[in-house]
């Protein structure tokens, strides 16, 4: 493949014609800026993943019990009571509405539980009282009415009646003499609590130190920007108030803020490792190339090729993921490495033709084999690696082209000057004999053979958990609201789904025998079954009421209030008192949704049932569990038909498994694709060999060595590892065409200058992915490390292995005549 | 001459009726309870502005009160507190307009609201209005309301509200 008998008319063609070319490529570029620039970024995670099951869609879809945000206040030194506490929260939200008027980021907050709550709660459950009273109840029923219970339930009503000042405890016996209220109720009011105390009607945690609010953002879960401006929001009003009022702490957390500070984190994280990686870069190419049109000349096709692969993606999908955009520019790097090689090429020659010549075929079969590593990301089902493969590929290309069409014209005849110190020095490096010292060749095979079979150890990290970033602040708000809320257990929501309700509550009533058992095993503790007792589907009602209506015959009635007549009699208490107990067992009732009754408030209803706006019914189930335990409590309890869990990790989870299933698939076809094109570059299975194994033995040496040091990869440095690939074939690629060189016409120019290029691009890449350790998200962070290895792998294999492997290939006279007759074709 | 004493009679009656009654007066409360017998004595000043604005604050035991301002219930008796919207709660809804209702003078409407029937009777300056609810007492209303008006000024002076199980409160407005 010679690839400047294309570039080398076409420079021809347009040195002749200036013009044409500055308006081909000022217009070209200002098309695809204008194209490019109109390109929408998708932050959605769920975009980014693998398509999976409509449940785990919804996990990730915007539901206000996960999307709330927990506010808390507190004492900030001295401890205030309860009431002061609960003022500062009132005063706290209202100054948040306050700051709200005109953004409107804020649906409800549910400060409190008013007071008609409760009143017309118990209204509704008295009207429909057979809806709430569980068929297995009437077993209790049937013993609260034998004479000695009954008897010893009267007795002890009459101490409470002597003793009521108020009239309620009266008004409690009169409706339910015999106590029944034990068997229906059970523990579903602490359910309601969700383990809160009521304060004055505020939310306390139990020892009734913080008061606790939960705030529905107006905005969706993926509204990135409305998430960003409410989270500025919020921090400037805690901040504010906390100055007001220096006697209380305002906490908050919950998702929203979170993925605001994670987004945050990355942001300021990349401009700080990209700015010093770029300062240091620009020190670096000053110093040796003394020339700011060298740094523009460098710049300019990478500028042009990132412009061109967004306007060719705004055209192909009209958007692409921004998380996607973020490791690509890091792949950017690569582009750099074909610049440079032009570059230098054109430093030490001082012609632009000379350049063409040399470096055409090299720089574009380097291209052509990165992209396909990269284009092999395409045949995978994550919308990450596709968009991912898709940006890389057509900014090498968009990139590699500049270089090889347009730069060349800004390229002046120089007198090359390569004599300084500073190049002398880089010769002297680059001229060391690593393949030549046995020794040295010795401990790469090693260091080759250790990485290779470590190569198993390494471990995939499917916990994008562990990739979260989250701030102090809401680490400590978190951890305060754990310590006095959830004793040390994890509190993960499931929810049964369906655009039914009455099939999502049936769902739910079938979560319960699962958690029931599940508690037995101790893997959970003390769930709150008060959903599925308080919502009753219409089916389950109807049979609940003919249950009901079997137990209290009259015959049974009429027992019952016989044995509360006699013992009222005997005690001197007047019969009349039941009336209303009797008038309960005279009811006719009806099944009737407390869903849609309008008695629970919405900001309190979507803590038990959402409905989406796809007409989505959600019913919510709180399960308290061991954390260590979280997976086997969780697979059981979304094993029940209709349910998920309300925790994108958990899905991420399979996801990212998936991806890197695909990925590794994507890694066999991307090395074949690199295989089957230096075979037909090289017209030689033993030069493409050459080529290709320290590609591969780096891939090796990255896991082994990870393995070996207990790194893992993870969702975000094992894409980045086919930038590792990219690069080591580039490296092999250019040393390859530098030793044939050498091998046909004895000149070490080009391997001299192609390792110089090697030399720079290894430089600046080392220092791109050093300024990565600096960072600190953990996603960021984790690129880093697993990329130096596999850089520091790629360029010992070419500087040492590789040239030993040829120069002992080229004793074995074949191959030597297979060499040297390409020569005489060319 | 007995047809003066009754024009009279009518006249004030009907003065009584259509005045706007205003309180701004001191009250004793007692309350009984039916089944123990247990008595509670509580006492404070009522300012009542002939509309929806009412306010009870108890001096004895101090802090307590009972104020409806419009639509708005406050409640701080007996250990509970809570604000509420009567419009929310229909036994809240029905209270609060039996009360303004009995205060204003109005009890008419006070007997519509809960079903009762009615019935009148006159001794010297003072009229007495009993309104027994017919059947089912709403849960947690009253089972029985007997108001005292003074005839001149059409001024409520008496009001015992009984609960249907629970209490009796006796009221005196002085």
């Amino acid at each position: 493949m010679t690839m400047h008998r294309i570039f080398l008319p076409i420079y021809y063609y347009f040195k002749s014609r200036k013009a044409l070319m500055y308006t081909l490529m000022v217009v070209s570029f200002l098309v695809f800026l204008f194209f490019g620039l109109k390109i929408r970024y998708e932050e959605n995670i769920v975009s980014l993943l693998p398509t999976s099951s409509v449940e785990s869609q919804l996990a990730f879809s915007s539901i206000e019990l996960k999307d709330k945000i927990y506010l808390q206040v507190t004492s900030a030194d001295e401890p205030l009571e309860p009431a002061t506490i609960a003022e500062r929260m009132d005063e706290f939200t209202d100054l948040l509405f306050e700051k709200d008027t005109t953004s409107h980021f804020i649906s409800n907050i549910l400060v409190r539980m008013e007071p008609e709550t409760g009143i017309n709660a118990l209204e509704f459950v008295l009207d429909h009282l057979p809806s709430f009273v569980d068929t297995t109840s009437y077993e209790a029923f049937a013993k609260a009415m034998e004479p000695a219970v009954a008897e010893a339930q009267m007795d002890a009503n009459y101490e409470l009646l002597m003793n009521d000042e108020t009239g309620d405890v009266t008004q409690t016996i009169a409706y339910d003499p015999l106590n029944l209220r034990e068997a229906i109720l059970g523990d579903m009011l602490e359910g309601v609590m969700n383990g809160h105390t009521l304060i004055d009607g505020h939310f306390f945690c139990p020892d009734s130190t913080v008061a606790i609010a939960y705030l529905a953002p107006a905005f969706k879960t993926l509204d990135s920007k409305s998430a960003r401006a409410f989270a500025k929001m919020l921090s400037k009003t805690q901040k504010e108030f906390e100055a007001q009022h220096p006697d209380v702490k305002v906490y908050a957390h919950g998702d929203p803020i979170g993925s605001v500070s994670n987004a945050g984190r990355i942001r300021s994280d990349l401009v700080v490792t990209v700015g010093i990686s770029i300062v240091l870069i620009l020190i670096l190419l000053v110093f040796f190339f003394r020339s700011s049109a060298f740094i523009a000349r460098l710049l300019l096709p990478i500028i042009y090729g990132t412009m061109f692969s967004l306007a060719c993606i705004y055209w192909i999908k009209g958007e692409m993921s921004l998380m996607a955009l973020g490791l690509g520019a890091i792949v950017l790097g690569v582009a750099i490495s074909y610049c440079l090689h032009l570059m230098v090429h054109h430093f030490f020659t001082g012609s632009a033709e000379r350049l063409l010549l040399d470096e055409s075929t090299p720089v574009f079969l380097g291209c052509i084999t990165t992209v396909g590593a990269f284009s092999s990301l395409l045949f995978t089902e994550s919308e990450l690696l596709h968009d991912f493969g898709l940006f890389a590929s057509l900014a090498l290309i968009g990139s590699t082209l500049y270089g090889l069409v347009f730069l060349p014209h800004f390229l002046p005849e120089i007198k090359a000057d390569s004599n300084s110190k500073a190049f002398r020095r880089i010769s002297r490096i680059n001229n060391l004999p690593f393949d030549r010292k046995p020794w040295f060749l010795v401990m790469i095979a090693c260091i080759v053979v250790v990485g290779i079979v470590f190569s198993p150890t390494v471990k995939f990290d499917s916990d994008l958990r562990n990739l979260d970033y989250n701030s102090s602040e809401e680490v400590a708000a978190e951890t305060l609201f754990n310590e006095k809320n959830n004793d040390g257990f994890m509190h993960l929501y499931f929810a049964t789904v369906s655009t039914d309700l009455d099939e999502a509550l049936e769902a739910n009533q079938s979560l319960m025998p699962i958690l029931d058992s599940l508690t037995d095993k101790g893997l959970v503790h003390g769930y709150s079954d008060m959903v599925s007792k308080l919502f009753v589907s219409q089916k389950e009602q109807e049979q609940r009421i003919a249950a009901w209506n079997a137990f209290w015959t009259d015959q049974r009635k009429s027992e019952a209030l016989q044995v509360i007549k006699n013992n009222a009699t005997s005690l001197g208490l007047d019969p009349d008192l039941f009336l209303d107990f009797e008038g309960l067992l005279d009811n006719v009732y009806e099944p009737a949704s407390l869903f849609e009754s309008g008695v629970v408030p919405q900001n309190l209803l979507g803590n038990f049932i959402e409905c989406n706006a796809d007409n989505q019914y959600m019913v919510f189930t709180d399960v308290p569990m061991d954390p260590a335990q979280k997976d086997v409590v969780t697979n059981a309890l979304v094993a029940n038909p209709k349910t998920f869990v309300l925790e994108p990790f958990y899905y991420c989870k399979s996801m990212v498994e998936l991806i890197n299933d695909d990925f590794n698939i994507a890694v066999w076809i991307s090395a074949l694709f690199v295989l089957i094109i230096l075979l037909i570059s090289f017209r030689n299975i033993i030069t493409a060999l050459l080529s290709f194994i320290p590609m591969v033995a780096s891939w090796f040496m990255v896991q082994g060595y990870m393995g070996l040091i207990g790194l893992e990869f993870n969702l975000i440095n094992i894409i980045i590892s086919t930038f590792i690939f990219g690069v080591g074939v580039d490296y092999s690629i250019f040393i390859t065409e530098g030793l044939l060189n050498q091998a046909r016409t004895g000149s070490k120019d080009i391997l001299t200058w192609h390792k110089v290029a090697i030399f720079f691009s290894a430089i600046i890449l080392v220092m791109v992915v050093s300024s990565l350790l600096f960072a600190v998200h953990p996603a960021i962070r984790s690129i880093g490390l697993s990329t130096l290895i596999g850089m520091a792998s790629t360029i010992m294999m070419s500087y040492s292995l590789q040239p030993w492997m040829f120069w002992q290939l080229m004793k074995i006279p074949a191959y030597k005549k297979s060499v040297m007759n390409k020569t005489q074709q060319q | 001459m007995k047809r003066i004493v009754l024009i009279t009679i009518l006249l004030l009656s009907y003065i009584a009726a259509f005045s706007q009654h205003t309180y701004d007066i001191d009250f004793t409360q007692t309350k009984v309870m039916k089944v123990s017998g247990k008595t509670t004595e509580k006492a404070g000043h009522l300012v009542f502005d002939g509309n929806d604005h009412l306010s009870m604050n108890y001096t004895e035991p101090k802090g307590e009160y009972f104020i409806i301002e419009g639509n708005l219930v406050k409640i701080n008796l007996d250990g509970k507190k809570a604000e509420l919207e009567a419009d929310k709660v229909k036994l809240v809804q029905l209270q609060r307009s039996t009360l303004l209702n009995c205060l204003a003078g109005n009890y008419e409407q006070a007997a519509i609201e809960n079903h009762a029937d009615k019935s009148i009777s006159y001794e010297g300056n003072f009229q007495t209005v009993t309104l027994t609810v017919n059947g089912k007492v709403p849960r947690g209303g009253y089972s029985s309301v007997v108001l005292t008006y003074r005839i001149s000024d059409g001024m409520l002076t008496r009001m015992v509200l009984e609960e249907s199980v629970g209490a009796i409160n006796t009221y005196e407005l002085k």
